[in-house]
């Protein structure tokens, strides 16, 4: 028997081995090289006690047999890995988030190195949100550690760990867009015309931008064999140990300020009252309480005050908001919750996340990755269908497309923040009313419960499509 | 052609290479050592060129 598979199109880079999913189960084909590795740690425990640290995603070696594949096809032996259900990519991440990743890389290679090992490369691609936590995925990655060798990882973990958290901690530039703009992460020579000559006083920028930046200028068009020097040299492992330290210190003293948040203040200057708060309260909890949902999408998140309260049957939680500090406040309310998975999730719905990398195939956008049976769509109307200028049916179809049953909130242009939002700008929405929206709800959806807040300038509706 | 064989240059950049030699120069004395014959290269490349 051969189970139906599909093979992930973001590994097909690796030689070593290619991630493929079967019967939602997550495997890994693997090379001579990587079998011939991967057969000794295994046998030495060298990988199960990296898994126990909980930095390793758990994962076995298997025959292709025993789970039914055909091993002409995918090896004799192939490695299973522990499913991660939800994939996110760090220019979804928060400050925290990416900030997490690069300890969690620097603790697992000076543990690896610690064990004869080492890290062949630095992406946060090999990280991933696991219950709560960044746990590092690509086992593969771990390889054999040769005296004297340098670390390959170490200019990419620049470009895509500590570069973009610099442009963050240092000059109060959120990181998420200029990452998503280059996939291979931001450059030396970029940020080092970035900083100023006073931000060489900030730790790590003289020697990691500047001096990098300005030794690959020289260099890098020279035809050297730079990788020769390290064996003259004799290179030492302590050496590379102490560039890993170098390193944790410099992020470890890196600090989130976010500067503008205007839905972390919302939420805590929120204009309206709070018994009308408590009952939008109320309502969200007792729409999901008997249900049998298991992932919910929360729209427009803010902090999750309101999913994170759901039935606990709801075992799923995926965030998203296009702020970065609300998110990042929420990844911290995550670690504390141990009764759901949560998956914040920085993004701009009226520009969200397209699929890139080779054919762009390699990393799959927002809509191919997130889905949920449920959602919950408070106070966003406004935002994309005025703020956005988006047709209410489309905002509509939006929601439909994240689950088959959800609770939605329409804020109407006599609310205080649409005419806030209206103050200063040609009013072009004659649509956007309570009877248009309901129309194009029930389009789609059926529409089960109104409660009108706020003196009906919002209602929030329990919609279940047809 | 200066111009396409600048855009050339720029092609076969490597990347790695700043990193590489920046293990070397936080490695150590020795590293510093290893940098300085490499630009000693460097310099006496520039004369034999011309």
């Amino acid at each position: 028997m051969d189970l139906q598979t599909s093979f992930d199109k973001g590994s097909f880079k690796d030689r070593e081995g290619r991630v493929f999913t079967s019967g939602g189960r997550i495997f890994r084909t693997l090379s001579q090289s990587a079998f011939d590795r991967m057969e000794v740690l295994e046998k030495d425990s060298r990988l199960q006690r990296l898994i126990d640290s909980r930095a390793l995603i758990p994962s076995h070696l298997t025959t292709a047999k025993e789970v039914g594949f055909d091993p002409k096809l995918y090896g004799e032996v192939i490695m299973e890995h522990e499913k991660v259900p939800v994939v996110t990519y760090p220019y979804e991440w928060s400050f925290d988030m990416l900030r997490d990743a690069a300890l969690l890389t620097l603790n697992l290679l000076e543990s690896c190195l610690e064990m004869g090992l080492i890290l062949k490369d630095a992406t946060p691609f090999n990280i991933l949100l696991h219950k709560n936590k960044m746990v590092f995925i690509d086992t593969l990655s771990i390889d054999y550690y040769t005296e004297g060798r340098p670390w390959e990882g170490y200019s990419q973990f620049c470009r895509e760990f500590l570069f973009p958290l610099m442009l963050t901690a240092y000059k109060g530039v959120e990181f998420q867009s200029w990452l998503r703009g280059e996939l291979k992460g931001l450059k030396a020579s970029d940020l080092s015309h970035l900083f100023s000559w006073f931000d060489n006083f900030r730790k790590g920028v003289f020697t990691h931008v500047h001096l990098q930046a300005w030794l690959e200028r020289s260099f890098a068009r020279k035809d050297v064999a730079i990788r020769n020097s390290f064996n003259q040299q004799n290179y030492s492992k302590g050496q590379l140990l102490r560039i890993v330290k170098n390193l944790r210190r410099i992020i470890k003293t890196m600090r989130y300020k976010p500067s503008n948040s205007e839905w972390i203040r919302y939420d805590r200057e929120n204009p309206y009252d709070a018994s009308e708060e408590e009952k939008k309260r109320n309502f969200v909890q007792k729409a999901f309480a008997e249900s049998t949902l298991h992932t919910i999408v929360d729209l427009g998140s803010n902090i999750g005050q309101y999913s994170a309260e759901t039935n606990s049957s709801i075992k799923t939680i995926i965030a998203i908001d296009k702020d970065p500090a609300c998110i990042n406040h929420f990844y911290h309310r995550c670690k504390e919750w141990n009764t759901k998975a949560f998956y914040p999730v920085v993004v701009d719905l009226l520009s969200p996340t397209p699929a890139m990398g080779w054919g762009l195939q390699e990393r799959q956008s927002l809509f191919e990755r997130l889905k949920g049976d449920g959602f919950l769509a408070l106070a966003l109307v406004h935002h994309i269908c005025i703020g956005g200028n988006v047709p209410l049916l489309e905002f509509v179809k939006l929601l439909k497309s994240f689950g088959n049953y959800g609770v939605v909130e329409w804020v109407g242009k006599e609310d205080k923040m649409v005419q806030r939002m209206l103050r200063n700008r040609s009013d072009i929405f004659q649509d956007y009313t309570w009877e248009y929206f309901q129309s194009c709800l029930e389009e789609h959806f059926q529409l089960s419960k109104v409660l009108e807040i706020e003196k009906g300038s919002r209602r929030l509706c329990i919609v279940q499509a047809k | 052609m200066k111009i396409s064989g600048l855009v050339i240059l720029i092609a076969y950049l490597d990347p790695g290479s700043g990193g590489l030699l920046l293990q070397l120069l936080l490695g150590g004395v020795a590293g510093i050592g290893v940098l300085l014959k490499l630009y000693w290269k460097k310099i006496r490349s520039w004369f034999s060129k011309s």
